[in-house]
């Protein structure tokens, strides 16, 4: 049984997630192509591909702007692991964490940081750890 | 870190800055591709009727291949941007859920591109012999 209503996750999906000034133009068209052949499940493909193009159309029509923002991301996140993160670490675990901070290495620096925590929340909580004899509780 | 190993955010800026504009400078020569080429044969063969829903149908009975209509906007709009294709929006319908059609027509630089695309395919068939099944 076809409806003549497209699938509504679908829709609100491409609604949401899709982008660019052409975004409803194609909502439209796939609507108005659904209703011609009732088809949701290619009406969920167009939909779905319809997604990732939009975004990296945007990309490619915004280059400058997507490089600020990676940029921007990054300037954040060695401010985050410099300044911020030393700040709030002594809250935690008496602040002794066993990882060198080193801002050169920001993501490596999140990832000790992360598993160390894991690691000592598994054994605060008496749960097992997954890595038996090769991460032994603090 | 050292001064020298240090590359402060404008040197970056500027970087990017070179790199983007001789890109830039260097797709202007660009040929057109394959989805470009049929997406403006289609512009030529719908003429005043051509927006996403009846280009995708055209593709598809031309070609026998499903065509993303997000797809034949995204390269629509680069055309546009090249100025090969002009577009205009359209009534807004029920049956689109009352969402617009935008109408697109090819001007006289993609003609001219089509022109150029067709003369040079045609110049490298000249030498090939003829296709015999699916060996040359």
């Amino acid at each position: 049984m076809t409806t003549n209503q497209p699938p509504r996750i679908a829709t609100w999906m491409l609604k949401h997630f899709g982008s660019g000034l052409n975004n409803d133009v194609v909502l439209g068209d796939l609507v108005e192509q659904y209703r011609q052949n009732g088809n949701a499940m290619w009406y969920w493909r167009q939909t779905m591909k319809a997604i990732p193009v939009s975004f990296f159309r945007d990309i490619r029509g915004h280059k400058w702007a997507a490089a600020r923002a990676v940029l921007t991301g990054w300037v954040l996140w060695i401010l985050y692991v410099t300044t911020i993160f030393p700040l709030i670490t002594p809250n935690f675990f008496g602040g002794n964490w066993g990882v060198e901070l080193d801002p050169r290495h920001p993501v490596g620096t999140a990832w000790c940081g992360a598993s160390r925590w894991a690691t000592r929340y598994r054994s605060a909580r008496g749960i097992p750890s997954r890595h038996r004899g090769r991460n032994p509780p603090a | 870190m050292s001064p020298q190993a240090c590359i402060n955010a404008g040197q970056i800026e500027l970087a990017l800055r070179v790199f983007l504009h001789y890109r830039e400078q260097m797709r202007k020569g660009e040929y057109l591709g394959n989805f470009d080429l049929m997406l403006l044969l289609a512009l030529m063969r719908l003429g005043e009727d051509a927006y996403g829903v009846t280009i995708a149908q055209e593709l598809e009975e031309q070609t026998g291949r499903e065509v993303v209509i997000a797809s034949v906007y995204a390269t629509l709009e680069r055309l546009q941007e090249r100025r090969m294709v002009a577009s205009r929006l359209g009534e807004a319908t029920p049956e689109r859920g009352g969402r617009a059609k935008r109408y697109f027509r090819i001007t006289g630089a993609g003609l001219r591109e089509v022109r150029d695309a067709r003369r040079s395919l045609m110049n490298l068939w000249k030498g090939l012999p003829e296709l015999k099944g699916e060996e040359a």
